[in-house]
């Protein structure tokens, strides 16, 4: 959590709330934090730090605060014309992840440590030895590791593994990017260099190498998807993770089915609430055709909030207000239709 | 029962050593004639062969319980380093899908680690029961007495523990034990009986000193003065993270060499590579907590500093230890600034819980239910195990004492003005080489240190990889056919 990083997280237009940036590097996944994070269009960021501290955020704001980068607009926070112009300096010399979608799609820690494991054993192997310390991996990812080599050495050859690396690493089209992440790779008798030692030769710090090795790597995930023929193939099998929640996903499921909240919550022994919750996140995290919002929420409610809340910005509607004419209006139906039109004005 | 010539082939063909190190032969030995044993072998000496060969000549399931998750995956590395790969760390790190796929598995490794806590859990302990294992090793044996420094409550369990198992054949393994800590380990497990199987704890090879220092200013000079006439490579322990970062970044500029931190707070892939660039000479100085060195398998690190000096002589002398493997002359040194025990004491106090916080507990345990540090961890320890809040008070205020007081034979080590090693081996009760020029000293010269005549370092990798193109990096990585 730096400068710059929070910098980016605000914008010179839509004053945003302090705790859902917070929130939102740090995964949790509320309803209401996913919501805003919606619209604020920072989603990708979702669980970005997961390990930052309140008192760091805190500080790294109240900085940005006191030399005017950000002002305050009614309890939220908008960037400054000072502020949007330290932005554009630093992201001259600042690294913007290119990947955050793809690692909101797949388990990137898993993938990495695959990665790394399979270029130790090829090298290993390449060099005919046998005997070594093989990287600390969890126990499923050591298991991979042997049968992938199995087949590998059936279907594969070193020159063709070494190949599809650096054709990974030729498509950055960026040298010192390449180098970045050759340094994180090991294998037989190359140690690599630690991000203690990157960040000093690239006078940088620990968590930004990090960072960028990381996102490096996400992006591989793709090109290795597009060729069916690749011997990396097999790293991405199962690691596919759904941004929604298992719940939350056979709740949209059983909605689908044309099941009633009542039924769901009956036979799941969930509160009403959490079900609809359920629908909430699923709403917020997916493309609008996945979501049946004709069977969640009827034509003539839509025209009747369309006529209360016309002409005003969707990030200000308050459900104070449409209470007052439609007193029985579950909350439920306001946020749903405010998602449902998020997604619509976004297309 | 084997020979002494069909053990000698059993060690051939599952190590290719030809020779046993000291100690080892009559420990495996011991266990082969089913005897309980408890083993005092320096660090270094190769506790591990002793149960790794007798889980392969008996083919049986061996269970290790160990106190640390590092020192569990680094051993559990290095019997997959020598081709064991039926070997696996059990702990509470594992992740669910782990987890359950070595339970799924669990008949199919030898060589099995745990934790205390692990062995505790009803369902996994009944499955390790149907598998009768041929051994139960604990290592680290020490932990089980309330009068060793590093006490840990879950192992007072394992006496109980082994009972249930079926009473397995049991080895005992520690590094340092003095002979009450030895009596009580043994009468903790309920193994009085035992087998004692044990070498001099003595490292001739290296030479002990301290150097009393003014301020931390001074320190860092004395330092900087002791690397240029020191033999490479090395290691420096610290007792604070921050510090070693400093050191090490300070170090890093102004010599030509290349030094790196390792502590808890880098990530396992950097500690890692740390650990092999290590290993390979491309560093030639680590500047670590008292984390590093356990499952390191060095054998010419010529010196061991301690810029903090550790809270016991039983810490001491381990992480002495780990200098001059080969045996050849290397050197220990502690750098001492008056009142540098304030660190240990005041982390000795802080990790314990106070009488306060006790009571707290006692009166209402749900109110911690998610509260989960250390401290907190004994008192709950001590309370689900039935121990009144009085009698833990009372054993608390015992273990704080013990602390202290190991801390104070720390201080009298460091002040100590005759022999050194004579005031090793006095503590543990044990027989030392006499002094001579190359024994000990407190105070270090340039002109000590060139008495050592200490070996020519070891090959230095100093090529500068920052300076290769990355399409170096990979063909350097393979080697390729063409
Ligand atoms: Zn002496």
């Amino acid at each position: 959590m730096d400068e710059f990083r929070l910098l980016s997280l605000l914008s010179d237009k839509q004053p945003r709330r302090k705790r859902v940036v917070e929130n939102i590097l740090k995964g949790r996944r509320t309803v209401s934090t996913l919501f805003w994070g919606m619209r604020y269009g920072i989603l990708d960021w979702l669980g970005y730090e997961k390990k930052l501290q309140r008192d760091t955020y805190d500080s790294v704001f109240d900085q940005l605060i006191q030399e005017q980068l950000v002002e305050a607009v009614d309890q939220q926070f908008r960037l400054t014309e000072f502020g949007t112009a330290r932005l554009n300096q630093l992201a001259k010399t600042h690294y913007q992840p290119q990947n955050l979608a793809v690692g909101q799609f797949y388990d990137s820690q898993l993938f990495q440590e695959r990665l790394l494991l399979i270029i130790q054993v090829v090298s290993e192997y390449s060099f005919d030895n046998r005997q070594y310390y093989p990287q600390l991996a969890s126990q499923a990812n050591l298991q991979f590791a042997r049968e992938w080599f199995r087949w590998f050495k059936i279907n594969g050859t070193v020159d063709l593994f070494a190949k599809e690396i650096q054709d990974l690493l030729q498509n950055l089209n960026d040298d010192r990017l390449a180098l970045l992440v050759a340094f994180r790779f090991m294998g037989h008798g190359t140690m690599g260099l630690t991000t203690q030692q990157l960040a000093v030769e690239y006078n940088s710090d620990v968590d930004q190498i990090a960072a960028i090795q990381t996102d490096v790597m996400l992006g591989f995930i793709p090109r290795i998807k597009e060729n069916p023929e690749s011997l990396l193939s097999p790293l991405i099998a199962g690691i596919d993770s759904s941004r929604v929640s298992a719940s939350a996903t056979q709740t949209l499921a059983e909605v689908w089915q044309h099941h009633s909240f009542k039924q769901i919550s009956q036979q799941r022994r969930l509160k009403e609430s959490t079900v609809k919750e359920h629908i909430l996140e699923a709403a917020i995290l997916l493309p609008i055709d996945e979501i049946p919002y004709d069977a969640l929420i009827s034509q003539s409610l839509r025209k009747q909030l369309a006529s209360i809340l016309s002409g005003q910005e969707i990030d200000e509607w308050q459900f104070d207000q449409l209470t007052a004419k439609l007193p029985d209006l579950d909350f439920f139906y306001f946020r749903l239709y405010q998602i449902l039109r998020s997604k619509e004005h976004v297309k | 029962m084997l020979n002494r010539a069909q053990l000698h082939a059993e060690l051939k063909r599952y190590t290719g050593f030809d020779e046993f190190r000291d100690g080892q032969e009559a420990a495996v030995t011991s266990l082969l004639a089913n005897q309980d044993t408890l083993a005092i072998l320096p660090t270094g000496a190769g506790k591990s062969l002793i149960y790794e060969l007798y889980g392969k000549i008996s083919n049986r399931l061996v269970i290790i319980i160990s106190p640390l998750l590092s020192l569990m995956q680094d051993q559990v590395s290095s019997l997959n380093y020598r081709g064991e790969r039926r070997a696996v760390a059990y702990t509470s790190l594992l992740m669910g899908q782990d987890k359950a796929y070595i339970e799924a598995h669990l008949n199919q490794y030898r060589f099995l680690f745990m934790s205390p806590e692990m062995l505790v859990n009803d369902a996994i302990f009944n499955r390790i029961k149907q598998l009768q294992p041929g051994l139960l090793v604990i290592d680290e044996a020490h932990c089980i007495s309330t009068w060793g420094p590093d006490f840990r409550p879950e192992y007072l369990l394992l006496g109980k523990l082994r009972e249930r198992l079926g009473s397995p054949l049991t080895l005992m393994l520690t590094a340092t034990a003095t002979p009450k800590i030895k009596l009580d380990i043994k009468a903790k497990m309920g193994l009085p009986d035992a087998t004692e199987v044990m070498t001099t704890i003595d490292r001739p090879n290296i030479f002990i000193g301290v150097q009393h220092v003014d301020s931390a200013k001074d320190k860092m000079n004395h330092l900087k003065q002791l690397i240029s006439n020191l033999t490479m490579p090395g290691i420096i322990y610290f007792s604070s993270k921050k510090v070693a970062n400093q050191v090490a970044e300070e170090l890093n500029n102004e010599l030509a060499i290349n030094v790196a931190a390792y502590h808890a707070d880098l990530s396992s892939d950097d500690r890692f590579k740390v650990q092999q660039q290590f290993m390979s000479n491309q560093i030639q100085l680590i500047c670590a907590t008292s984390a590093f060195g356990m499952g390191i398998d060095k054998n010419d690190i010529r010196f061991v500093i301690h810029y903090h000096m550790p809270s016991t002589l039983e810490d001491y002398w381990q992480e002495v230890g780990r200098a001059g493997r080969d045996g050849k002359q290397s050197v220990a040194i502690i750098l001492y600034q008056k009142n540098d025990e304030r660190i240990q004491l005041s982390l000795a106090e802080s990790s314990l819980p106070t009488n306060e916080e006790i009571h707290l507990y006692y009166q209402n345990p749900s109110r911690f239910a998610k509260v989960d540090d250390d401290k907190f961890r004994l008192v709950k320890f001590y309370a689900t195990h039935r121990v009144r809040e009085d009698q833990l008070v009372q054993l608390l205020q015992k273990r704080q004492q013990s602390r202290t007081q190991s801390i104070r034979e720390m201080v009298s080590y460091v002040n100590y003005a005759e022999c050194k090693r004579e005031l090793i081996g006095r503590h543990f009760k044990a027989t030392m080489k006499d002094h001579d020029e190359k024994c000990c000293s407190n105070e270090i010269t340039s002109e000590i240190i060139e008495s050592l005549n200490l070996p020519e370092p070891a090959i230095l990798d100093t090529t500068n990889p920052v300076k290769l193109d990355w399409k170096r990096v990979i063909s350097n990585l393979f080697l390729l056919k063409n």
